[in-house]
């Protein structure tokens, strides 16, 4: 097939190790005549903030209905309800507290998931082998091993997955890209990506959790603990038993950007070195600061030296938050709300009918709705949010160690360093196991 | 920073390092190689408050300032008194000592300190589990023991598990199956699960005895299914297990599957598993796994879901059909084509249509003559994508039938693209078929195609009306500067006023399509020699679009040759010409001709020349504005000149609309651009503009007018002083930002300068927006005229770095990190009467990056007289 289709369709089959990605079928009651609905029935796992804001697009869909919300926190899932309810004038959505129960009391066709990150895989993974497609929000997962687990159920199974990673719908971001695929900027040798700076901090009282959180079920496959107070409400993002701070929630976005821009969407670096500066005080023990830099193999890529390029990944007090792209005639930067480059004539470019299109979602949460339909694959299929994800796990890994990882993005192993290939998974605490 | 020439850590004992800077922030943002005086020390510290990149480096100079005393020798004391209420420091002093560790010898010796304190009594729970984590990151056989004690204990069990399973030593993966035997409930789950994450087939035994154990056997079953294989799919499938747990069982039967498929054994399971009986998931799995074993094998199972009745496994075998690669695949479903019932073999050509592999295109060409119609529309649409020149003929003749198969064929035409495809449609034009003639010229002039403009030219030439018309509609899209002669000729000959009018628009087109339109100037100023008065109407029109000196010559001919339509049409085409070259001709216009609609258009085209030239010398603009007024009499031409002056930037402008308002005719107009000139040169004479906006005010009628005028007005008294009409150059990246001189700050070297349009603010100027990037410096220059010699003060602020020049002398410098703060800095400077230059440097770290200069008096107060001009910067 040609170039173009190769970029268009991903989802080829790989058997070096890698799993394959390979499309699935669409229930009969979405699309055939005899279906009860001819609506997707959609339940929401973690109804918090992000997914608040989820929930909102999906109802905004007519193509969809949501059917049930499921939350450890009742002030969440109730309030969660209501929204679903006013939206369907009913008060027929269902609320859990298990996501478990709900997949299995509803004959759901997809879900949208919006959680702190050490419970990304587990309820991926338990709704693709239930048959579900799966809107999942970024960073795509906590570990490498996650990752790989869920992508491999999505193949698996032949489910739809979008990552929340939203930014692959927004125009001027595939404009930037395309420019650069298209050899605009010439040979690209280096991308600098700039993410926001942590916060450290935190406070280490312990208290009793509020009477409507189910604390242990927030803690899930994660480490006891007791509750500090950061509870479900976004400050758990700065604990690495949760999350690896900013720097993990943002590689998702522009570690993602860098990657569509230079075609390595299915692929990662094959070396990693870096430095992190983290808290000494408080709670928080995530990296506020960091500066790592990825290799990749030479000739991998689209438009990228023939050295090879290297990603350069810091907190934005060294690299302009957004991704820049470097290449022998000129660069590329863009963030949310702004373009740029050099020459600045580049920003007038077209994109001709010959050359490579990335592809226009749409939409972010339509485009995963429209590709339930289709069938067809997401503008952020599951492997491209694993790979896009591992660069920044990655870097957390040479950060924690102070060592130079070397990483085989075919078999995804860190190769020769035992205590380093160690940081890959993160064991669950009983009874919760990797499926 | 490129970290492969990282600065190594600092040592923890020299103090020197201590505040030597980040060890994240590149060279460039690193100031010399010593560490910084107290001084300067001092001062960075001070800047951390409000000020991020400041904190950034106190932040780091305070981290580094800790390390320098080491890891304290209590820190292990203090940590085995770690609670979850206290402080992490004693945490984070080990695990930076951790991270610093350059060898296993110094690792090891880490790990000696922590394993007592695994062991000790005294430490509880939190400490503990802050071990495991260190341990994970570093442990080794050393630490198995004290870890293995804990596998059994309730709170510690995941905790250590936490740090055997993924362990490199094999002594943890014994320490883990071992404790299966010591242990229950789900503490034995947990071991089971980290047992099958260390994937050793060797464990696959003692796994397998757990299957019996209904309590044990959904953990079992998993993590037999994650170490994969032969042996791990031998214990499932022999195991009975309960029927809740099939769906486990087949799941990780799948994984054992994968893992000899990618070992390169297939063991037949996918066959099983795609088979009726299964459920529906593990059906369309296997699916998935049979077409990966078995390639283009698997195209018979494929086919016979893709035909079944179940819709769900109909459509994972298209999807798996689509995705496939390979031609040997290709192949392998174009032979299965004529085996197939109609309905199949329709969704079959659909899907080769997705594939987009051409192997498939002789089969899919011998069905586009089938004799049923679905398959028949099916394999023409396809052709879309698989077709080439050759499928052309047959598609034409196709395209003029009715119904389906003929507006297939029609979109097939439109779409398909292969080489030669053009050639072939246009040698249909000389087919004896009119019917195919006349729907391929359709076709043509749809696709825009390049390569068949010479045949849309001849046909634009046929006998047929209905041929010509499509043809000339056609070459608008097709037609480039290889086609200007012949459709000139066509040109002059056209009888027609419709087609006349939409050749000439076709012939603008294809000049614009030249790399240098006015290379098709000359034809067309030869052809204009030949036409007809109508047709010369057309080719003025189009010269006026073009430019150039060869059209400009022409156009002047035709502007005196005594018909009063082709003067109008000519002063229609100096008007909107691409430059200003002919603003003597239009100026002469406005002095000679008695024609109302050629004066109007002189006016207005000359005000539109003048603001051209305005750009780039605002003294030649304001004569050129002068020259209007002096010919504008009747209130219709000075409404014709007010109307182009509002986008002047000009003083004179200002002063000739000035004089207009007391114009009763032309009061209204006369108001509105006076207020725009105004804003357009507030900074170039802000005394004058506000008295010009001070009369408006007084004097119009229109309320809203008032209001804009005053809002200028309070904008110009707010932010007097503040300098944001600039040059700029740059930016300059190379070496270091601050400390390099650049070409601009060099005496006799020659800088880029143009004029500063993006991020201009009221006051400051946001570089970001304008330039952009990290790591350079860009340099302001502009003009400040002093109505004599004075002492004055410079309010600056930066971010980041910034240096300031009054006349090529020195004013101020400030080598910074830090946010944009009005008047952070001050500097004293001396005007000299008349214009000064004024030269600013402002560096950019990453991040923000902004500037705003205010120039002001001693005191503080405005700068009486000041103006800035950037056409008397030197």
């Amino acid at each position: 097939m040609s170039e173009r289709n190769a970029l268009n369709r991903r989802s080829f089959l790989k058997m070096a190790g890698t799993a394959a990605a390979l499309p699935a079928i669409v229930p009969a009651r979405v699309l055939g005549q005899d279906a009860p609905s001819n609506k997707i029935l959609m339940g929401a796992i973690g109804v918090g903030g992000m997914g608040t804001g989820d929930l909102n697009g999906f109802l905004g869909d007519g193509r969809v209905q949501v059917v049930a919300v499921c939350d450890v926190d009742s002030r969440h899932r109730d309030r969660a309800k209501q929204r679903v309810d006013g939206r369907y004038r009913s008060k027929d959505c269902k609320t859990y507290l298990d996501f478990r129960e709900m997949l299995e009391k509803h004959r759901l066709d997809a879900v949208t998931t919006a959680l702190p990150d050490h419970w990304h895989a587990l309820p991926a993974i338990a709704a693709a082998k239930a048959g579900c497609d799966i809107h999942g929000q970024k960073p795509f997962a906590r570990s490498i091993r996650e990752g790989r687990a869920i992508c491999d159920a999505i193949h698996r199974y032949g489910r739809v997955w979008q990552t929340g990673s939203q930014q692959r719908s927004g125009g001027q971001f595939r404009f930037a890209c395309e420019l650069v695929i298209n050899g605009r900027i010439g040979k690209v040798h280096r991308v600098e990506v700039g993410l926001p700076t942590g916060g450290g901090g935190g406070n280490t009282k312990s208290v009793d959790p509020p009477p409507t959180l189910d604390w242990d079920m927030w803690l899930g496959p994660a480490p006891e603990r007791p509750y500090q107070g950061f509870g479900p409400h976004w400050n758990w993002r700065w604990i690495l038993d949760y999350s690896g701070g900013q720097l993990t929630d943002w590689c998702g976005h522009h570690v993602d950007i860098a990657h569509w821009g230079i075609g390595l969407d299915e692929t990662g670096p094959i070396e990693i070195e870096g430095k992190g500066v983290y808290p000494k005080e408080g709670l928080y023990d995530a990296p506020t600061e960091y500066n790592f830099t990825s290799k990749y193999k030479p000739g991998a890529g689209i438009s990228t030296a023939p050295g090879g390029v290297e990603i350069n990944v810091t907190n934005n007090k060294i690299n302009a938050q957004g991704t820049k792209w470097i290449g022998d005639k000129g660069w590329v930067y863009v963030k949310r709300g702004r373009i740029d480059a050099e020459p600045k004539s580049l920003l007038r470019e077209k994109i001709g009918a010959g050359e490579i299109r990335l592809i226009n979602s749409g939409g972010h949460k339509r485009n995963f709705v429209d590709c339930m339909m289709s069938r067809k694959d997401t503008v952020c299929t599951a492997e491209i949010g694993h790979r896009s994800i591992s660069v920044g796990l990655l870097g957390e890994i040479a950060m924690m160690t102070g060592r130079k990882i070397r990483w085989n993005p075919d078999t995804e192993e860190i190769i020769d360093d035992p205590g380093a290939s160690a940081l890959l998974s993160r064991p669950y605490r009983e009874p919760w196991t990797l499926s | 920073m490129n970290t492969t020439n990282m600065t190594p850590p600092p040592e923890r004992y020299d103090r020197s390092h201590a505040l030597s800077g980040s060890p994240l922030l590149p060279e460039a943002g690193r100031r010399g190689e010593g560490a910084p005086n107290p001084r300067q020390a001092r001062a960075r510290q001070s800047r951390a408050t409000g000020a991020p990149k400041a904190a950034l480096l106190s932040f780091v100079a305070a981290l580094t300032l800790a390390f320098c005393h080491g890891v304290r020798a209590d820190a292990y004391e203090d940590l085995a008194k770690y609670d979850w209420n206290s402080s992490r420091q004693p945490l984070s002093t080990i695990e930076q000592e951790i991270r610093d560790a350059a060898t296993p010898d110094a690792l090891a010796a880490i790990e000696k300190k922590l394993i007592p304190v695994l062991l000790s009594d005294k430490a509880g729970y939190p400490a503990k589990q802050a071990v495991c984590r260190m341990l994970r990151r570093m442990g080794s056989k050393q630490s198995v023991p004290a870890l293995s004690a804990l596998l059994a204990d309730k709170q510690l069990s995941h905790m250590a598990r936490f740090a055997l399973t993924g362990m490199g030593c094999p002594e943890a993966g014994t320490a883990l199956k071992e404790a299966l035997a010591k242990t229950s409930g789900d503490l034995k789950i947990g071991l089971i699960d980290s047992v099958g994450r260390r994937r050793n087939p060797a464990d696959v035994p003692a796994l397998a005895k757990l299957l019996a154990d209904t309590a044990m056997a959904r953990a079992a079953i998993r993590a037999l299914g994650n170490i994969g294989g032969k042996e791990a799919f031998r214990a499932l499938s022999g195991a009975k297990v309960a029927g809740d747990l099939s769906v486990e069982m087949d799941d990780a039967i799948l994984k054992c599957a994968d893992a000899m498929l990618a070992a390169g054994e297939d063991a037949g399971i996918y066959d099983t598993l795609v088979g009726p009986g299964n459920p529906k998931t593990i059906r369309v799995a296997a699916l998935r796994g049979l077409v990966l074993a078995k390639k283009e094998n698997a195209v018979g199972r494929l086919l016979e879901l893709l035909s079944g009745e179940d819709e769900d496994l109909s459509r994972a075998a298209a999807k798996y059909i689509i995705e496939t690669p390979g031609s040997a695949m290709t192949k392998a479903l174009a032979v299965a084509l004529g085996r197939l019932r109609a309905a199949p073999r329709t969704k079959l050509l659909n899907l080769l249509s997705e594939r987009a592999d051409k192997a498939a295109s002789p089969a899919v060409a011998g069905l586009m003559g089938s004799r049923d119609e679905a398959t028949r529309v099916a394999a023409i649409k396809a052709l879309a994508v698989l077709g080439d020149a050759s499928c052309v003929p047959f598609l034409a003749k196709a395209a003029i039938a009715s119904g389906e198969t003929g507006k297939a064929a029609i979109e097939t035409l439109n779409t398909i693209r292969s080489e030669g495809v053009g050639e072939a449609m246009s040698r249909l034009l000389d087919s004896g078929n009119p019917a195919v003639k006349a729907g391929i010229i359709k076709v043509m002039a749809t696709r825009g195609d390049r390569t068949v403009a010479p045949a849309m030219l001849k046909a634009a030439a046929d006998k047929d009306p209905n041929i010509r018309r499509d043809a000339i509609n056609g070459l608008a899209g097709a037609a480039g500067p290889e086609q200007v002669p012949g459709m000139l000729a066509l040109l002059l000959a056209c009888k027609d006023d419709s087609e006349r009018s939409t050749l000439s628009k076709a012939l603008s087109k294809a000049a614009l399509r030249a790399d240098d339109p006015v290379e098709c100037s000359g034809a067309i100023a030869t052809a204009l020699k030949k036409a007809n008065s109508t047709t010369k109407l057309l080719l003025i029109a189009t010269l006026g679009k073009l430019g150039g000196a060869n059209g400009l010559a022409a156009v002047r001919r035709e502007l005196n040759g005594g018909n009063a339509d082709i003067t109008r049409a000519a002063v229609k085409a100096l008007y909107g010409w691409p430059d200003a070259s002919p603003a003597e001709d239009l100026l002469k216009v406005m002095k000679t001709t008695e024609d109302p609609v050629c004066k109007t258009l002189a006016f207005r085209g000359y005000i539109r020349m003048a603001n051209l030239v305005g750009a780039t010398s605002s003294e030649q603009a304001g004569d050129m504005y002068g020259n209007a007024l002096a010919l504008a009499t009747a209130p219709a031409e000075k409404k014709a000149l007010l109307g182009g002056l509002s986008d002047a930037h000009s003083l004179k402008a200002l002063a000739l609309v000035e004089g207009l308002l007391a114009d009763a005719g032309v009061r209204a107009e006369a108001e509105l651009a006076a207020v725009r000139i105004a804003g357009n040169v507030r900074q170039a004479d802000p005394d004058k503009a506000r008295a010009t906006l001070k009369k408006v005010v007084a004097g119009t009628k229109n309320s809203r007018l008032a209001g804009e005028a005053k809002s200028v007005l309070d904008a110009i008294d707010k932010n007097r002083g503040f300098v944001v009409t600039w040059l700029i150059s740059g930016p300059y990246t190379e070496g270091d930002a601050f400390g390099t001189a650049f070409a601009p700050e060099k005496k006799g070297a020659a800088a880029k300068w143009e004029p500063l349009s993006k991020g201009v603010g009221p006051q400051s100027i946001n570089l970001l927006e304008a330039v952009g990037g990290s790591n350079r410096a860009v340099y302001l220059k502009t003009g400040i005229y002093s109505p004599a010699g004075k002492s004055a003060k410079l309010e600056i602020g930066s971010d980041d770095g910034v240096k300031v020049w009054v006349n090529g002398k020195l004013a101020h410098a400030k080598n910074a990190t830090r946010p944009l703060r009005l008047g952070e800095d001050k500097a004293d400077a001396r005007l000299e009467k008349g214009w000064n230059t004024l030269l600013v440097k402002v560096c950019q770290g990453g991040g923000d990056w902004a500037t705003a200069i205010r120039i002001c008096d001693p005191a503080g107060g405005a700068l009486e007289g000041m103006r800035v001009s950037i056409n008397e910067a030197r």
